[in-house]
Formats: C-alpha cells, sequence, structure tokens
C-alpha cells in the first residue's frame, strides 16, 4: 500500500511534467505562428508602400513603363484604392487606370505614366496592369498602326487581330488571360469576339472618331460590358480628352472607375487653374507687359475655373472647355512670341 | 516509506526549480527581443518618415503649377517666383484647396523656399506641422528661381528648397 502511494506521487509527477510541457509546446507554437502572420503584414505593408510611392513618383515625373516584381499577391483597383489582402493605399488625387485586379499568378505589376497637358501640363495618368491581362487592338487596314506601335507601350501584353470576314469574327486564340481587353478603333461596324471569350471577364473599349497626332483630341468612348443574363456586351458612353484619357479607357477595368479617374484629373486641372489665375492677377498688378493680363485673360481662366468646379460634371459642355483651352494656348504663344512672362 | 515520499517530493521541487529557471530565461529572451525590436521600429519609423520627406520633396518640385516654364523648357528644379506667390496666396486664402488636395500632397510639413542668392528671401508657402510629432525630418534640394518679370527671358536666382516633415 505504502508502495502504491509512492508510485501514485511518481504517477502525478510524470503528469505535471507533461501538461507543463504541453503548455511550452503550445506557447512555442504560438510565437511561431504569430511571427509567421507579423511577417506575411510586413511583407504587405511593404509591397504597398513601394508601389504607392511609385505611384506617387510617377504622378509628378513621367516616365516610361516598367515591371515591378509583386511576390504573389492579387492587386485589387478601385478608382481610390488599391489593395493587398486586407490593406489598403488610398490613391487621393492621384489619377490611375488599372484592370479591377492584377492577379498573382503574374507576379508582376506593369506600370507606366503620361503627362496630361490641357493646355498646361496639370498631373500624369498613372496605368496599371499584368501580363495576364490581354489587349486586343481591332481597328480597319493600318489606320491606327502610328496609335499601336508609337503610342501604346511594348511591356503590355498587346496584339493587333484582323477581322474574319465571315460573321466579322475577331482572329485570335486562348492564352488563358484571367481579363481581356478588346479595343476597338475608329468607325466601324459590330465585330464578334470567338465563343471562347463571350464571358464577363472580356470587356470591349471603343473610339469611333480619334485621331492620336492631334493636339488635344476628344470626342465619345464607349465600354461594352458583358451581361450574363442576356448574354450580350452592352454599351455606355462617355467622353475622351487628350490621348493619355483615350489610353486610360483602354486600362480601365470599368466605364465607372474611368469616369471617377476622370473626375480626379479635373480636380486636379482646377488646382492648377486657380493657381494660374492668381499668377495673372499678379503679373497684371505688376505692369510689365501691360497689353496683356488683363480683363480676357483673367476671364478664360475664370471659365476655365468655373467648368472644372464640380469634376463630376466634366462631361458637361466640354467643347466650350476645349474652346476656351485653344483660346489660352493661342493667348500664350502669343505673349510669347511678345518676349513677356507667360501665362504658364 | 518516508524517505520514499522525501524522494517524490525533492524530484517535485527539481522540477519545478528547472522550470522556474526555464521560464525565467524564457522571460529575458522576451525582454531583451522586445527591447531590440522597439529600437529597430523607432529606428524603422525614422526611415519611414525621411522616405515620406522625399515623396514630399518629389512632388513640391514636379508640381506644375509652380515649375517654371520658358519658351516651352521646363527647368528641372526651378521654381517661377510668380507662381510661387501665387501658390502662397492661393494656400493662404483658400481653405478648400489647402485642407483638400494640397493637404492630401504634403501630409503634415512645412515647405518653404528660401532665395540664397542675390538677396535672402523666404517664402512659406506650406505650414501644417504635427503637434507633438516624434520625428521632424527635414529635407533640402537646391533650386533655381526663375523671375519673369525681368523682360526680357527673365532672370535667375538660387535658392534651396526646405521640407520639414513631421510623424
Amino acid at each position: 500500500m505504502k508502495n502504491q502511494k509512492a508510485a501514485i506521487e511518481l504517477q502525478i509527477n510524470w503528469i505535471f511534467v507533461m501538461i507543463i510541457g504541453g503548455i511550452i509546446l503550445f506557447f512555442f507554437i504560438g510565437v511561431v505562428a504569430k511571427q509567421r502572420g507579423v511577417s506575411e503584414q510586413r511583407l504587405v505593408n511593404e509591397l504597398i508602400r513601394d508601389i504607392d510611392q511609385y505611384i506617387s513618383g510617377a504622378s509628378v515625373a513621367p516616365r516610361g513603363a516598367a515591371s515591378l516584381p509583386v511576390p504573389g499577391y492579387d492587386i485589387q483597383f478601385t478608382c481610390d484604392h488599391l489593395q493587398i489582402k486586407n490593406q489598403r493605399s488610398l490613391l487621393e488625387s492621384r489619377v490611375v487606370f488599372a484592370p479591377d485586379y492584377v492577379d498573382k499568378e503574374d507576379r508582376q505589376l506593369i506600370v507606366w505614366a503620361l503627362p496630361w497637358e490641357i493646355p498646361y501640363d496639370v498631373t500624369n495618368f498613372l496605368y496599371a496592369t499584368g501580363p495576364g491581362v490581354r489587349y486586343v487592338f481591332v481597328y480597319e487596314d493600318d489606320k491606327y498602326d502610328d496609335f499601336y506601335y508609337n503610342f501604346v507601350t511594348d511591356k503590355i501584353n498587346k496584339i493587333k487581330v484582323p477581322i474574319k470576314d465571315a460573321g466579322r469574327v475577331l482572329d485570335f486564340v486562348d492564352e488563358g488571360s484571367y481579363r481581356t481587353r478588346i479595343v476597338m478603333l475608329g468607325q466601324m461596324e459590330p465585330v464578334q469576339v470567338p465563343a471562347f471569350a463571350k464571358n464577363k471577364d472580356t470587356s470591349f473599349v471603343w473610339i469611333p472618331f480619334f485621331d492620336p497626332r492631334e493636339k488635344l483630341p476628344a470626342g465619345e468612348v464607349y465600354f461594352l460590358q458583358y451581361n450574363p443574363t442576356t448574354e450580350e456586351f452592352e454599351p455606355a458612353e462617355s467622353k475622351f480628352v487628350g490621348v493619355p484619357s483615350v489610353i486610360g479607357a483602354v486600362f480601365s477595368s470599368s466605364l465607372e472607375n474611368y469616369n471617377c479617374a476622370m473626375a480626379k484629373a479635373f480636380k486636379n486641372l482646377h488646382t492648377v487653374n486657380t493657381v494660374f489665375a492668381k499668377k495673372v492677377e499678379l503679373l497684371g498688378a505688376s505692369q510689365v507687359c501691360p497689353a496683356f493680363y488683363g480683363e480676357y485673360d483673367r476671364n478664360l481662366l475664370a471659365e476655365i475655373s468655373a467648368y472644372t468646379e464640380y469634376p463630376g460634371n466634366w462631361q458637361l459642355d466640354l467643347e466650350d472647355l476645349l474652346s476656351k483651352v485653344a483660346s489660352l494656348r493661342q493667348r500664350n504663344f502669343l505673349i510669347e512670341s511678345q518676349s513677356c512672362p507667360l501665362i504658364y | 516509506m518516508r524517505r520514499k515520499r522525501k524522494r517524490a517530493q525533492i524530484q517535485t521541487l527539481e522540477t519545478v526549480a528547472v522550470l522556474f529557471v526555464f521560464f525565467l530565461l524564457i522571460s529575458l529572451s522576451l525582454i531583451f527581443y522586445m527591447s531590440f525590436s522597439k529600437g529597430r521600429e523607432a529606428g524603422k519609423m525614422a526611415e519611414l518618415s525621411h522616405e515620406q520627406a522625399v515623396q514630399v520633396a518629389q512632388v513640391i518640385s514636379n508640381l506644375p503649377e509652380i515649375r517654371a516654364t520658358q519658351q516651352a523648357i521646363r527647368g528641372v528644379n526651378t521654381f517661377d517666383l510668380k507662381q510661387l506667390e501665387a501658390l502662397e496666396l492661393v494656400l493662404e486664402s483658400d481653405l478648400e484647396l489647402s485642407k483638400g488636395i494640397y493637404q492630401e500632397r504634403f501630409g503634415t510639413s512645412t515647405i518653404t523656399v528660401r532665395q540664397i542668392f542675390p538677396s535672402p528671401k523666404n517664402w512659406t508657402i506650406y505650414d501644417n506641422p504635427e503637434p507633438g510629432a516624434k520625428f521632424e525630418t527635414p529635407f533640402f534640394i537646391p533650386v533655381a528661381l526663375y523671375n519673369p518679370l525681368d523682360i526680357p527671358g527673365g532672370n535667375y536666382s538660387f535658392g534651396i528648397l526646405e521640407i520639414v516633415f513631421y510623424s
């Protein structure tokens, strides 16, 4: 009996050791799991910060297309923010055109920036996409070769496809892209996509009238989004101002995102215009070159300012704005020819 | 029987003592690790603050509303004095802009352009310090200041763009 008691005491001792051992084991498992989560979060934070900094840099200093390495994370884009996992970075006044997301399998983000001048430098438009997003350019003959080869970067996954006469079906093969953007340039009869591309991952953008060599081309742009109920591509209309906004329409995931980014661009225009309006006031007060900087110049800038006061309404009276912009450009040219201080 | 019980008690006491030393070592390591990572975090924060100051400097030095243009040529890090003055006045009078788009761009910072040569002069174009900020990171860029009023052609002076970023 006494031996039994001692044996029980020894067993209890071992049970105690095992419980404590278990606690220690769980403690270390917990520490490892937490560290793993923390380092992943840190990686996401650094990645999002790098992309954010690149976008900030590109939005002020134009640069050629570049590929940024992205280690295995989906990047989601909206007009207002970009997101990796649960981490967001607000885009604020930066104008970014991108697909709704860039797949983690792409492992890189292609970014590119172009300045938007109307008539002075306002901001840079930034374009982001992945190699898995396919851009299919469609136009009659070689009418838009200049735009395709000289204006659109070669870094993106782009192809120019002919239209098959029978049923006007586009002739391109399935490469397993997660997004296909069909870009139709110029006036043309409707075209058909191959059966494999007739789904929600395919979308169209159509610009009927457009000359990329014009100083400030403007006109209508149509977004065609696939409707699974009707199994048709349904059109919605917007407008473009300048070649950078045409390219913006090509890169945008939807009409809403395009319009939202353009509204931001007009907000930037309003800001820059406010400073130039004040500059003209100061130049007028200085009495240098009294033939300029008077009511006419002030009114031109005031009208541009009034037009852009509500950036959400940027599509209204666009022709009026463009005529004011053309007048301002002429005026600046005249001032330059007289060797006087420029308006912009 | 008494000896056996005593042996078991000693064994339990040994285990407790070993555990005590073990947890003591773990606690010491944790304290050491925490203080080390705290120092590392502080260093990281300072680095971040510096990066943000550089970012603001990059934005301001390329801002189209103050960048000088002369006969369609844009100078690198060249500011038009009239535009600088105009921006200063706009930010003073238009709260919607100063608290809106410019606050988004410049955050909690103070941006001053100092003319050094030929005569000293300052323009504080943006001033939004953060009360109780842990870091005040200054960043400087040499700039050329273009005076368009001296026609024809204007003239240039030399200055420094100073950004102090608070975080």
